[in-house]
C-alpha cells in the first residue's frame, strides 16, 4: 500500500510539472509562416509572449518592457560570446496592439538585436480570413 | 573444508514474489527519469514563424528597398506601397510579386493597428518571394 501511495505522489508531481511547461495559449497571427510544421526548426532561445492586453510573459513570468529588453540584451551578449546568434521568438496575440511590439522592437534595435521571429498559427491560417478580407 | 552457503529464504515466499520489489524499484526509476528529463517548451518548437531582420546596407545597398506602410489610411487600416493603398493581403501579395526583390522590403507598422496587420504584411512579403524582410516600428 505504501508503494501505491508513493507512486501516486510521484505521478501527481510529474503531471504538475508538465502542466507548468505548457505554453501560454495565445491567439497568434493567422499566417502560414515560412516553414511547414513537418520541417526541423531551431528551437528558440527566448520566447516572448505578448498577450492581447499587452502583458509580456516569459517563462510564465510577467515582465515589464524594460525588464524584457534588458533580459534579451543580456542573453544576446552571452550568445555573441559563444559565437552563436540569439534565437528570439516573439509570440504576440494577433488582436493585441502593435504598439507593444513596436516598443519592444525599438528597444531591441537600440541594443543591437538584429533579428527575431514572429510566431504564427498556420492551422488557423488555412481556415480564417486575413486582415482586410483577402484569401 | 567446504563451507555450505545456506539459501536464506523466508518460508512461504516464492522466487516470483521476490521479483516484485525489484519491479517496483525499476518502475520508480523509470518515473524518476521521465520526470527529470528536460522537455523543450512546446512554444519554442511547434510554432512556425516569420523571420524578421533589422539590416543596414548589405546586399540591398545598390537597390532602393520597398517600404510597406501598415497604418490607418482615411480612417481604415491598410497597406501602402508608394502611392497605392491596399486593403487586403491578397492584393498586396499580388503587387509585391510584380516588383523587384533585390533590395528587400521594409514593413513599417503603426501603433494604431493590431498585430495581425503587421503579420499579414510580413507574410505577404514572404509569399511574394522576398528573402530580406525588415520590420521597422513607425516613428
Amino acid at each position: 500500500m505504501v508503494d501505491v501511495v508513493f507512486l501516486l505522489i510521484v505521478f501527481f508531481l510529474t503531471t504538475l510539472s508538465l502542466e507548468k511547461l505548457e505554453f501560454l495559449r495565445l491567439d497568434l497571427p493567422q499566417e502560414s509562416g515560412e516553414i511547414g510544421p513537418e520541417e526541423v526548426r531551431t528551437p528558440a532561445g527566448i520566447v516572448v509572449n505578448i498577450t492581447a492586453a499587452g502583458e509580456i510573459v516569459i517563462e510564465q513570468q510577467t515582465h515589464t518592457l524594460d525588464e524584457t529588453i534588458e533580459m534579451i540584451a543580456a542573453e544576446h551578449r552571452r550568445s555573441a560570446d559563444r559565437g552563436q546568434p540569439l534565437e528570439l521568438l516573439i509570440r504576440p496575440d494577433r488582436s493585441g496592439s502593435l504598439a507593444v511590439v513596436n516598443n519592444l522592437a525599438r528597444g531591441l534595435i537600440d541594443r543591437g538585436v538584429s533579428s527575431w521571429r514572429l510566431a504564427t498559427d498556420p492551422s488557423a491560417a488555412r481556415s480564417a480570413s486575413t486582415p482586410g478580407g483577402g484569401s | 573444508m567446504k563451507i555450505a552457503h545456506p539459501r536464506t529464504r523466508r518460508p512461504g515466499v516464492s522466487p516470483a514474489d521476490a521479483l516484485i520489489p525489484m519491479i517496483d524499484v525499476v518502475f520508480l526509476l523509470l518515473v524518476y527519469f521521465l520526470q527529470t528529463h528536460t522537455y523543450n517548451p512546446p512554444e519554442s518548437e511547434l510554432t512556425p514563424a516569420l523571420d524578421v531582420e533589422r539590416v543596414a546596407g548589405g546586399i540591398g545597398a545598390d537597390y532602393q528597398p520597398l517600404v510597406i506602410e501598415v497604418a490607418l489610411f482615411e480612417g481604415r487600416p491598410g497597406f501602402r506601397v508608394g502611392q497605392h493603398v491596399h486593403r487586403d493581403q491578397a492584393s498586396l501579395t499580388a503587387l509585391l510579386e510584380e516588383l523587384p526583390r533585390q533590395g528587400g522590403v521594409f514593413v513599417q507598422g503603426s501603433d494604431a493597428l493590431s498585430v495581425s496587420w503587421a503579420a499579414a504584411a510580413l507574410q505577404a512579403a514572404r509569399d511574394a518571394g522576398f528573402e530580406r524582410v525588415t520590420y521597422v516600428p513607425a516613428e
